[in-house]
């Protein structure tokens, strides 16, 4: 009974941050916010992002900012939808070339960090720029759009598919497999891990190799969603990565109450949540991106501090009872 | 040991690369090595693909340079890309121009429009020796930095899709480096693509423009404020300004089923259809915007574009006949003239085929060698500014068709 309570506790803390933006959003907005219709849109603008959280999450857990993984998924989309725009393939082979060059690109970001020796920032920042500029050459126009068949995987049920494979498959990888303890391991401290005889290079490796994978499959998504891919620009392809990101740190902060994953879901539901509220707000464009930075200021304060939050009242409480007590 | 020769071997590298770059040669007309690392030289592709579109969709053999090779005159471009509709129209108008006048247009490939990126794009051009230089999209107060970086290297400057700001007009105008330049009425576009969507009924209509920085994306988003003040009898369903257009487009679809137009800065088709398709609502929404794309054909056809506006890769001429008049020593005008040209509207498909079939499609173009003649005083010593003026004044489909039916 203890345990159920407390697991009923944390679903229930779990849950509280994308509540609390709902409501407030569906009040802020007068009801033009959460339709049914809406969180159906928000759930499939989660899918990709997530994957690419995925991918980036054990990077980032190690000490590892891979800043090249958004400029992987746009070079990857870029050269599908190219070889869609140019031999007219079909879904098949469209899809296997988007996740293959996904995997090519990542795991090409892995080897030369481990070969050239320098922090993974300044390789990230480096892969970034070429496969930009390779993002650039490949483009046919500013914006390369696909259609038809090929956005076959982008519709329900198809892409709520695909991310379900990826995530039972990410959460067997990051919590039953050599690797997964690993690279816990090393996200503790690499030197105990080193120590114990953990090989953190393979380990490091592996992340990126691993990640190439989810990488491509967040590609594949991406472009069946949107049905298009922009020329990245004056390093655009950061801009992909920075909410999801956001979303790693939202699924930290609440892996105290569930699963990573899951957190990381929730954390990216969250971020969408925020620019369509935001939106549907009918503010001005010069405004919604300081209410952006201040509702995202405010969500990981919340996140961060919810627990101290908690203490200090329970705490207060705990005072009251006892003054109370000794008055008696 | 091994540390050691790879450092020596490391600085020999870049000592011989510097000696390599900035042949700067104070010589019209004498031939430049495009050494610079930067500037992306030709390609040289054994591919056996035998198309010359996919040859020019993989970046071939077309490389980043256009007109004739061993020219008497060199102009660098400097540009967002060339391989994108609008731009690469502009690419091929120019190899068209440089191979009948005997000019080589070297591109800049920049990869944002920051000042600096424009500023360092010019430096390389001048380093390379180029004869003139003409910006796109290049605009504020640091087309003066630019103009002095030309101005050190005995360098023009000409100035196209962008107005000279007026706070530094006067100093620009000053400069004999200075040209001229040549400049759209995005705001006219902007206002207009609006007013499209409400005669065709549109109620609520949600606005999308590119992120604030860009002169011409700004001035576009001004006029489709204004005619939404306009109209007050129509609503803005609401506003987005960024780079994730097809997000917004998602967002205010999913908060709003009762929106039924949707007007963007950049392009229209590419980001719509498919978040339009997933929300169910195919042949419910109007769309309009600025810059041509292939894919306006069916649109256009279809109603579902109102209004698509483009057709600016003329604006390549009028500053070269600027700078061509000038390097020849015959400028066109003592007084510096930025040539207001009209923008291309099509609202239905027979327009777009028609820009298509007399403007944009291989072969053809706005104005021919011929025409452009009479704008060189070496070809018609009588030529004005006024005539450019003119030019930009009447550029439109049926302009072009008037002048150029009898030729198809």
């Amino acid at each position: 009974m203890t345990a159920l309570s407390a697991k009923i506790k944390n679903i229930f803390k779990v849950l509280l941050l994308p509540i609390v933006v709902y409501v407030m959003f569906f009040i802020l907005s007068g009801g033009k916010f959460g339709k049914s219709s809406s969180l159906l849109m928000n759930l499939k603008q989660t899918l990709a992002p997530t994957l690419i959280s995925f991918a980036m999450c054990s990077n980032i857990l190690c000490g590892r900012m891979d800043l090249s993984a958004g400029a992987v998924v746009m070079l990857a989309s870029m050269f599908g939808a190219k070889v869609v725009y140019v031999y007219n393939i079909g879904l098949i082979p469209f899809a296997l070339i988007v996740v293959g060059a996904g995997v090519v690109l990542g795991t090409l970001s892995g080897i030369m960090y481990m070969v050239l020796r320098v922090p993974a920032i300044v390789t990230a920042l480096g892969v970034c720029m070429i496969y930009e500029t390779l993002s650039n050459l490949t483009s046919i126009s500013w914006v390369t759009a696909i259609k038809g068949e090929t956005t076959t995987l982008g519709r329900y049920p198809y892409c709520l598919i695909i991310f379900a494979i990826m995530f039972v498959l990410f959460y067997i990888i990051f919590n039953y497999t050599k690797l997964g303890y690993n690279i816990r391991a090393c996200a503790s401290s690499q030197q105990i891990a080193k120590s114990s005889g953990i090989n953190t290079k393979k380990t490091a490796f592996m992340c990126y190799a691993v990640s190439s994978l989810f990488l491509g499959v967040a590609a594949l998504l991406r472009i069946s969603i949107q049905g298009s891919i922009d020329t990245p620009m004056y390093m655009s392809s950061t801009n992909i990565i920075f909410n999801c990101m956001l979303g790693i740190y939202v699924g930290l902060a609440l892996e105290q109450y569930c699963n990573l994953l899951i957190g990381i879901f929730i954390g990216n539901f969250v971020m969408n949540m925020l620019t369509t509220g935001l939106l549907s707000l009918g503010l001005s464009a010069s405004l919604q991106n300081t209410a952006s930075g201040v509702f995202l200021l405010i969500i990981m304060i919340f996140t961060y501090n919810y627990q101290r939050v908690m203490d200090y009242i329970s705490d207060r409480k705990e005072r009251y009872l006892l003054i109370k007590q000794k008055n008696l | 040991m091994k540390r050691k020769i790879i450092s020596v071997l490391l600085i020999l590298v870049m000592v011989l690369s510097l000696a390599g770059c900035g042949n700067k040669s104070s010589d019209k007309g004498t031939e430049t090595n495009n050494t610079s690392n930067t500037d992306k030289t030709e390609n040289t592709n054994t591919s056996d693909n035998s198309s010359d579109t996919k040859d020019q969709i993989w970046g071939g053999k077309t490389g980043e340079t256009s007109g004739t090779e061993n020219a008497e005159f060199t102009i660098g471009v400097v540009i967002h890309t060339t391989t994108d509709f609008l731009c690469s129209k502009l690419k091929a108008y120019s190899d068209y121009i440089g191979k009948a006048f005997n000019v080589k247009f070297n591109y800049y490939i920049i990869e944002n429009f920051a000042d600096e990126t424009y500023l360092a794009a010019i430096e390389n051009l001048c380093a390379q020796g180029v004869d003139g230089v003409i910006t796109t999209n290049f605009s504020g107060t640091a087309v003066l930095q630019g103009l002095k970086i030309c101005e050190d290297n005995g360098v023009y400057l000409g100035i196209g899709w962008s107005q000279v700001d007026e706070r530094i007009k006067d100093q620009v105008y000053a400069s004999k480096y200075f040209v001229g330049g040549s400049y759209e009425s995005d705001y006219k576009a902007g206002y207009d693509i609006i007013t499209s969507l409400i005669d065709a009924g549109c109620t609520n209509i949600a606005a999308i423009g590119y992120e604030p920085g860009i002169t011409c994306h700004d001035r576009r988003w001004e006029g489709m404020m204004a005619a939404f003040e306009d109209h007050p009898e129509v609503k803005k369903a609401g506003e987005y300004r960024g780079l994730e257009f097809t997000k917004a487009v998602e967002d205010f679809l999913a908060s709003d089923d009762t929106i039924d137009g949707i007007a963007i800065t950049l392009l229209g088709i590419e980001y719509t259809q498919e978040p339009i398709k997933s929300a169910g609502r195919e042949g419910q929404i109007k769309i309009a915007f600025c810059d041509f794309s292939e894919n306006c054909q069916e649109g256009l056809d279809s109603g579902f574009i109102t209004s698509a506006v483009g057709g600016q890769y003329v604006d390549i001429a009028f500053p070269f006949i600027f700078m061509y008049n000038t390097l020849l020593g015959t400028p066109l005008s003592e007084e510096k003239v930025e040539v207001p040209v009209n923008f291309i509207t099509c609202k239905t498909g027979e327009e777009f085929s028609n820009y298509m079939k007399y403007l944009h499609n291989d072969g053809v173009y706005a104005w021919t060698v011929d025409e452009l003649k009479q704008v060189i005083k070496k070809y018609n010593p009588d030529a004005t500014a006024d005539d450019l003026l003119k030019m930009g004044a009447d550029y439109s489909i049926d302009d072009v068709m008037a002048r150029h039916a009898n030729q198809q």
